[in-house]
Order: structure tokens, then sequence, then C-alpha cells
């Protein structure tokens, strides 16, 4: 038993878990040791571990795979945990409970999550990746975030309760519980069964899918200045693991991840928020992996795997200096910022870095890892989807590359002059920039060795070829950028909402709460002061033993939601009975 | 609700004289820029890149990096009279 506490037996998770239990009662000096150390002895212990590690125990007469080692897990695990590091840095001032404990538990879910061999314990860390992650939102304190929070939290339980339902149905018709580690159900899918496509949607929800994707730009932007680099780094990663297990090789993600690629572009493009048009430029990040698991050949999947290795960092570097400039400015808007290179100049250098990645230039980590997906295009005769690809390459470097530093540290001066980011934020952005470089000048051949397939053939994305049409694309993509802005032809950053898939529903659950629930609110009120306030007290005064309760103050209580709950199960059991 | 706690006080202009706020430093920089691209265009004709023939074509990277982005910044500013509304639209 205390074996399996010591590193090299540990599940990957399990310091994680422990340090989210202990670090809400540690402040200071201390708490900062933990974020620092629980990385760094869940790092030790993810090394140790042997290839075959597996962990099964049975509950309720379930037999459950609490975690597997396989390729995909080691290298999803390595990512989580380096992210927790990287992240725990960034955010080692913020002394707030309400997001130390999620800053554990978080990633602690993740890692449950991608080293989980069945559904149950999958679906299990699945809902506390959602519930851990909505306190990063909360934790701003704000009415806007805390409504953002509440629709954030109901999609992402939503999206675990698809997968439950998926797998009851599964279940049902006999399926086992095990999740697989490589396009398990991709036949099924194909085959029309109602279980994987309830699966695919549920993950298509944290794999922001077209039209499910608004918890992500809603939620992101209104996380704390450390919380959006969190949430940036684990939820949409767990979901392209997942999705790798569960439907690698079905043809619908091509055209899935092609609309991903290239629609959030255009509201990357007009959004004034630069956390909101980061939120937008990570689906169409996303978008590239997915198009890759879509292909389901080793060119498209270690692609994305790759691609979703380093998007962790340069995506959450991105996110970093943008929580820099939150922090030290209180504002994200693209039209109140701008000149903050005076005053920032690390914080601009570093944020440079991570918009260098992202837009896949050479020696930078973006580079190595987009140009797999692109091979895998052009290996499967997609022209459309290659051409596809190629755009959206154009418009990141246009609407991540170039807006978010320019607007941010260049274009017109706003006239603010504030402090550089603190010692720690610098440090976190500083290594994730180290990370950004270092895989791309060379660190990428030993990531190509953890890639969960075997390449066909050794990729070699540094040829003279390779290297000028990425720089091509890049220097023209970026010159039409400069065109369009000094011909004053590229539109303003404008403080505004643009209408996305959420108008519906928000539309449409402010009309029934008009409509339904506020009046059933108003007379579930009214009952409740009936039953359970006047009424009690008629009894009580009429009844002596009631009267003396009353008085002793023993009279019961209880609220409206719980007589609703017992009304409904009432009714359940008296049409089950009578059913019989 | 109390506001958000980490916002800190933002000074203003510290009157100081940067190197780019001097259009003539800036122009130097487009013109180093542009020529660069001319730079990268040109040796890009000598070098054999691409899998589809049309991307074979002379100056095709330069042609469709340059196209695609002012196509998706002018798709977008079109889009923008359909899809935008006030900032407290949801609020309201």
């Amino acid at each position: 038993m205390i074996g399996e506490l010591l590193p090299g037996a540990a599940h990957p998770a399990l310091y994680a878990l422990l340090g989210a239990l202990v670090i809400g009662f540690l402040q200071g000096r201390a708490r900062m040791a933990l974020m620092i150390a629980v990385p760094l002895l869940g790092l030790w212990n993810l090394f140790l571990l042997p290839a075959d590690f597996v962990q099964e125990v049975e509950f309720l007469g379930l037999p459950l795979v609490l975690s597997e080692m396989t390729k995909l897990s080691f290298v999803f695990g390595l990512l989580f945990h380096l992210g927790m590091l990287v992240s725990g840095v960034f955010a080692l001032g913020v002394e707030d409970r309400m997001q130390t404990v999620p800053s554990l538990l978080y990633p602690a879910s993740a890692i449950g999550a991608v080293f989980a061999g069945d559904w149950l314990t999958l679906f299990a860390c699945w809902e506390v990746l959602a519930v851990s992650s909505v306190f990063f939102i909360w934790a701003r304190r704000t009415d806007r975030a805390i409504a953002a929070g509440q629709r954030y939290l109901v999609q992402q339980i939503i999206s675990g309760l698809l997968i439950l339902a998926g797998v009851a149905l599964r279940s049902g018709a006999g399926a086992d519980l095990e999740v697989g580690w490589f396009g398990s159900l991709t036949e099924e899918l194909a085959a029309g069964g109602a279980g994987a496509i309830l699966i695919l949607l549920g993950v298509g929800v944290k794999c922001a899918f077209p039209l499910l994707h608004t918890w992500l730009v809603d939620g992101y932007p209104e996380g704390t200045a450390t919380g959006s680099v969190y949430l940036s780094g684990f939820t949409t990663k767990v979901a392209v693991c997942t999705l790798v297990r569960t439907f690698a090789g079905a043809e619908a993600l091509v055209l899935i991840g092609g609309v991903m690629a290239i629609f959030p572009i255009i509201y990357a493009v007009i959004e004034n928020d630069l956390r909101k048009t980061l939120g937008y430029s990570m689906i169409n990040q996303i978008g590239f992996m997915v198009v890759g698991i879509g292909f389901g050949d080793a060119w498209g999947v270690n692609g994305a795997v790759a691609h979703a290795f380093n998007d962790v960092f340069f995506k959450g570097l991105l996110f970093m200096s943008m929580g820099a400039v939150l922090l030290r400015t209180g504002r994200t808007g693209g039209h109140e910022l701008g000149g903050l290179y005076k005053s920032m100049p690390q914080t601009t250098l570093l944020c440079c870095v991570g918009a260098a990645s992202i837009s896949a230039f050479p020696l930078f980590s973006g580079f190595v890892s987009k140009s797999l997906i692109m091979v895998s295009a052009y290996e499967n005769h997609s022209t459309v989807i290659y051409f596809l690809l190629l755009l959206a390459s154009t418009g990141v470097v246009k609407h991540a590359g170039i807006k978010i530093p320019f607007f941010a540290f260049f274009a017109h001066d706003s006239k603010l002059r504030v402090e550089e980011a603190p010692l720690h934020m610098r440090v976190g952005m500083g290594l994730s920039a180290l990370l950004c470089v270092g895989i791309g000048c060379g660190g990428f051949l030993y990531l190509y060795q953890l890639l969960p397939l075997a390449f066909p053939e050794t990729p070699h994305q540094y040829t003279w070829g390779h290297v000028a049409e990425q720089m091509q694309i890049l220097f023209f993509a970026s010159l039409a950028f400069t065109w369009l802005f000094v011909k004053g032809i590229y539109p303003p950053e404008i403080p505004s909402t643009n209408l996305d898939a959420d108008w519906l529903p928000r539309k449409l659950w402010r009309g029934i709460n008009a409509v339904i629930v506020g009046p059933f609110a108003r007379g579930a009120g009214r009952c409740d002061a009936l039953l359970l306030d006047r009424l009690p007290r008629r009894v009580a005064a009429t009844h002596p033993i009631a009267a003396a309760e009353e008085r002793m103050g023993l009279n019961w209580r209880i609220s409206a939601p719980t007589v609703i709950v017992m009304i409904a199960l009432l009714g359940f059991l008296i049409l089950n009975y009578a059913r019989r | 609700m109390h506001q958000p706690s980490e916002v800190e006080e933002t000074g203003s202009d510290d009157g100081r004289k940067y190197r780019l706020d001097d259009p003539a430093h800036v122009r130097r920089l487009l013109r180093g820029f542009t020529i660069s691209c001319g730079l990268v265009a040109l040796g890009g004709l000598f070098v054999k890149s691409g899998h589809f023939p049309i991307e074979k074509t002379p100056a095709f990277y330069p042609v469709y990096g340059f196209l695609g982005c002012t196509v998706i910044v002018l798709a977008a500013k079109a889009a923008r009279p359909i899809l935008m509304r006030e900032e407290d639209y949801y609020d309201r």
C-alpha cells in the first residue's frame, strides 16, 4: 500500500491530487514551494514508471483501470506536468485559495483523464476537470465572470453527461467499459452507432467543435490573469487526447477540423478583447489537430499530438503575456491598449516569441508540429484541405502572430505607463519561451520519439524547400497586414459583442426564463411560503408538541428545490408502481 | 460584488521619446521589411518546394500568403455589420 505512494509506482496524478488537498492550508513560501515541488515530483514519478504500468481495481463489481501507461498517455502526462510547472511559476504570486486549489486539482484531473483506461474513470476525471476549472473564472469575482462561469460549467457538465449517456447505451448493447488507445469507436461511428455519436458530441464540446465552441470564447476571456493560462493548457488537450483514443481515422473529423481552422479567423480579426481573440485562435489551432486525427495516419495523429504539446506552451505564453497586461493595466481591449513596449519591454519580447511560435516561424515550435499535419493532408491527397490549412496558416500569422503583440504593445500609444510584469510572471513566460524555441531548434527530435505512432519515414522539417515555403507565406501575410493597416483598410478595434453560436441558446434561455421559469419560480416561492412557513406556524399554533419544538427552534425548514425533488421522486415512484 | 483586485495603478505618459515615436524611423523599418519580403520572394524562386503542381508556379507562396491574408481581413470586415452588436448586448 505504502509502495503505491512512492515514485515509480504511484498513480501519475497522485501527487497533484495530494498537493491539491494540502495547498489550501498553506500560504507564502510554503505554498510556493509546493506549487513547484508537486510537478517536479510528478515528473520524477512519471519517468520512473515502467512501460507496462497498469493500475486496476474493482469498484461495485466493475473492473476499472485507474491508469495505464502507453505512449499516448506518457506524452500527454509529460505535457500536463510541464504545463502545471510553467503555469505554476507564472501564478506563484496568487494567494487566493479559490485559485491555488484548482491550480493542482485541475491538472491532476487532466492527468487522470489521459491515463484512465475505462470510461467510468475517464468520466469522473472529465467532470472534476470541468468543476475545478470554473473557479479560475469565478475567482475574478465580477458579475460578468460569474455569469460566464455558469454558462461554461453547464456546457462542460453537459459534455460529460453526453459521454456518460453514450457509454450507457454501448454498455446496454453489450460493449465493455474499455476506452481503448487508438480509434476504438471509429468503426462504430461509421456504422452510425448512437452511443458512438453521443460520445463524439461529448468529446466535441470539450474539443470546441463548431457550434459547440462558445464556452471557450465566452469563458476564457473572463478568467483571472493567471487562471486563463491554466484554462488554455488542459481542457482542450484532454479532449484532443480522447479524440485520438476514440475517433482517430474518422473521416468526419477532417471536415469538422477544416471548418474549425477557418471560421474562428474571421471572428479573431474583428474581436476587440485580445484574450477572446486568443480563444478564437485556439479553436483554429485545435482545428489543425482535429484534421490530423481525422486522417488517422502516423503523420496526422503524431502531428496532432505534437501540435497539442506545443500549443500548451505557445498559446500559454500568449495568454501569459495578456495576463501580465491585464494585471498591470486592468484591461485587455485592443482599443484601449498600445505602446506598452515602452514600459513592459521584456513581456513584449516574450509575447513575440509566442507569436512567432504560433505562426510556425522556422526555429520555433509551431513550425515542427504543424508541418506534420500538412504532410498528412498531402499524403492523403486531400487537396482542398491542404490549401484550406495553408489559408488558415496565413490567418494565424495575422490574428495571433501580429494582432496580439501589435495591438497590445505597439500600435497607437495608449499613454499607459505601468510597471514591468512581476518577476515570477516573467520567469513563467521565460520558461514557456524556452520550450517554444528549444523544441523548434532541436528539441523536436526528442518530441518526435515520444509520439504514439511510428513514422513511415524520418520526418525532415528543415529542408530548404519547406523553410522557403513557410518564410514566403509568413512574410507576405505580414506584408498584407502592414499594407491593410497603413492604408486604413484594416478594421479598427471597436469594443463590441460579436454574435456567435451562443446567440440562440442565450436568447432562448432568456425567453424561457421570462415565460416559464420566472412564473414557476414565483409560484414555487408562494408554495414555499405556504407549505414551509405559514402552514407549520398554523400547525404549531394549534399543536402543543409542535409549538414546543417551535419554541426550541426545532421547527423543520427545507428549501423549495428539496420539495420539488421530493415531489418529482414521488411522482417517479408512483409511475413506476403503476407500470408494474 | 467587489471589483477585480488584480488591477494596479496605471501611470501616465512619462514624456520620454522612444525610437518608434519617430515617423522617419517607422518609415525606415517599413522599407526594410518590404525589402526583406522581396528578398524572401526572390530566394523562393530558386528553391524547389511544395507538393501539388500549382505550388510549383513561380511566386505561388508570396501571392497565396498576401491574397489569403487580404481576403480573410476583407471577409471579416464584410461580416462586421452582420455580427457586431453593442458591448452590453446580452445584458440588456
